[in-house]
């Protein structure tokens, strides 16, 4: 018993009309939902005019993985690097990501670059997506707008632990 | 014993089978029609990914293959016996638990008796059976045939007698599990089960007090009778107020929402079959949608007028001043008086398992809609209202047939 028990009235007392009105509801998602579901039922109901309102189908299921929920576009999937205009990494492998990861899950190794107009670039990149808590923190520190995570990607399913570790290849080529 | 006694022997045998396969594949329906109905009821879609590959589409019949999906995963799961347990009572209890429901459907009128006026049938002609009653006859020029597998005089008593035997099944299967939550689930069974059988059976007196009978037939056939020619004098109008108070006991006594305490997940995580799995599990699940067809089913007997179609029956028609027997009419001479009543049994049937069938979803609304009751309610619920108002509702209908009948 609370402190301030709500008082019912003997209409609420009874019981009964209290229980009829709760199965009215529940009553009301049920057909409602139902008489949408079957198909013929669908049909008559689309095709008689005034009875438009009995259809009301507030199922909310999406059939995943066939039926994918749409997604906002700043939402943060598995990483990506971007690439220059001659398809090389635009990463310089100046490890602010690395450095600024709260979870420790980036692993570079830097290497010099053969191209002149750029210093550095990784020679190993990975990702450890078990560690990482997808917080986006790399992709603000990125100076270079090199490591993104555009790709929508959730299906982060795979059969080896190792799996998991994701190379600079398969960042690159999402 | 005689040929006539043979024939009905060998009806009620065949009759028991169907209703044991009949209540079975029902239970097993109920599974899916719960997991569906509470889907819709929530606005989701419920199980639709079972499915058959047959010639190269995926066939899931809306769902329907859940249940055989769900028996070949329990078939395969292991039969586990927790440490401590007792390994006897644990294997016994759900059998008891599923026995007991299904014993309880044998007094139960599915159709109504079914009068043959055909033709007598010497035992010589009866091939093999009949050298055993030398002289005897199989009187089916006049002969009413019983859809029950045993029509007894005490059949209320005898459902309460079994019902409440069903305790033990569930007592036991919480003492023997060897674990607190178990024991605690049973506890609450037991004390739910032994206190709203006391008011489950004092809500049914009002109806045996109006229909002067213990026996399931007799009360269904006296709820053939009309009022004022018109009006059939099912158990909802003569016993209104017991009516609702048999659901709510009906209720508590199957141990559904939302008197589920011995089960209550979020408390006692199972309750008393919280041990168990594979097999033993299904069964408990079993025994419970059983139950719920046996309370329908009983509802449906006592309240809904059983087979009863109101106005007809197998003899004859009777509506205001309409009233006459069957023979004679164009539609006895097109069906034939035998197939005309053959053909009412199978409408009584009908009817009855369309009633069943509203109350089975009735029950499951009724188990989606709301929360579970606290435990001091259930038991205010059951002794100081529901017992008291049993009660009052005797004495009523006891003092109201005196006078109806000129007793005072």
């Amino acid at each position: 018993m609370g402190k301030n028990p709500k008082k019912y009235t003997p209409w609420e007392r009874v019981y009964y009309p209290e229980v009829g009105r709760g199965l009215g509801i529940t009553t009301r998602h049920f057909w409602g939902n139902l008489l949408g579901f079957i198909p013929v039922v669908n049909w008559i109901i689309r095709k008689t005019p005034g009875l438009n309102s009995l259809l009301k189908q507030e199922i909310v299921t999406f059939q995943w993985p066939e039926q994918k929920r749409p997604i906002s576009e700043r939402w943060r999937g598995r990483h990506r690097l971007n690439k220059r205009e001659d398809g090389r990494e635009k990463c310089v492998a100046c490890m602010c990501c690395a450095t600024i990861c709260p979870s420790e899950c980036i692993h570079i190794v830097a290497a010099e670059s053969d191209d002149p107009a750029v210093e550095k670039y990784p020679a190993v990149f990975e990702i450890d997506l078990f560690r990482c808590v997808y917080c986006g923190m790399c992709v603000e520190a990125c100076p270079c707008n090199a490591i993104l995570m555009d790709t929508q990607d959730m299906l982060l399913s795979r059969y080896t632990p190792d799996d998991f570790v994701i190379t600079k290849k398969q960042l690159l080529d999402w | 014993m005689t040929l006539d006694i043979l024939f009905q022997m060998v009806v009620s045998a065949l009759w028991a089978l169907a209703i044991f396969a009949g209540v079975a594949n029902l239970a097993g329906l109920c599974t899916w029609v719960e997991r569906k109905l509470s889907s819709m009821i929530q606005d989701r879609i419920g199980p639709n990914r079972a499915n058959v590959r047959l010639f190269g589409t995926n066939i899931t019949a809306i769902g329907l293959l859940h249940p055989i999906a769900d028996a070949v995963k329990m078939f395969m799961k292991e039969d586990f016996v927790p440490a401590g347990a007792n390994r006897v009572l644990h294997t016994l209890a759900p059998m008891i638990c599923l026995f007991i429901p299904f014993v309880v459907f044998c007094v139960v009128p599915f159709v109504g008796p079914l009068h043959i006026q055909w033709k007598d049938i010497p035992a010589s002609d009866i091939w093999l059976i009949g050298s055993l009653f030398p002289g005897d006859v199989l009187h089916l020029s006049d002969y009413t045939l019983y859809f029950m597998v045993a029509d007894l005089d005490m059949g209320m008593l005898y459902v309460f007698g079994i019902a409440s035997l069903g305790v033990y099944g569930v007592l036991l299967a919480g003492y023997s599990s060897n674990n607190k939550f178990s024991f605690l689930g049973a506890l609450r069974a037991a004390n739910q089960m032994i206190g709203y059988e006391v008011a489950l059976g004092l809500t049914a007196v009002g109806v045996f007090m109006v229909y002067g009978s213990l026996s399931l037939n007799t009360i269904v056939e006296q709820q053939g009778k009309l009022l004022w020619g018109v009006i059939p004098l099912w158990g909802i109008f003569t016993q209104f107020p017991a009516f609702l108070l048999f659901v709510a006991c009906g209720m508590a006594e199957i141990k559904k929402i939302p008197f589920d305490l011995p089960e209550g997940e979020s408390e006692i995580i199972a309750g008393y079959f919280l041990e168990y799995s594979s097999l033993k599990f299904t069964m408990f699940l079993f025994a419970e949608y059983v139950e719920m067809i046996l309370l329908s089913a009983l509802i449906t007997t006592l309240f809904f007028g059983g087979w009863q179609i109101p106005w007809i029956d197998g003899e004859g028609y009777r509506f205001w001043h309409w009233a006459g027997p069957w023979a004679g009419t164009w539609l006895a001479q097109t069906f034939g008086l035998n197939g005309l009543r053959i053909l009412i049994a199978l409408l009584q049937g009908l009817k009855f398992t369309v009633f069943l069938c509203v109350w089975i979803y009735l029950l499951f609304m009724i188990r989606w809609t709301f929360p579970r009751v606290r435990y001091d309610q259930l038991m205010k619920i059951g002794w100081k209202m529901i017992l008291p108002l049993a009660l009052l509702n005797i004495v009523a209908t006891g003092a109201f047939l005196a006078v109806w009948r000129g007793w005072i």
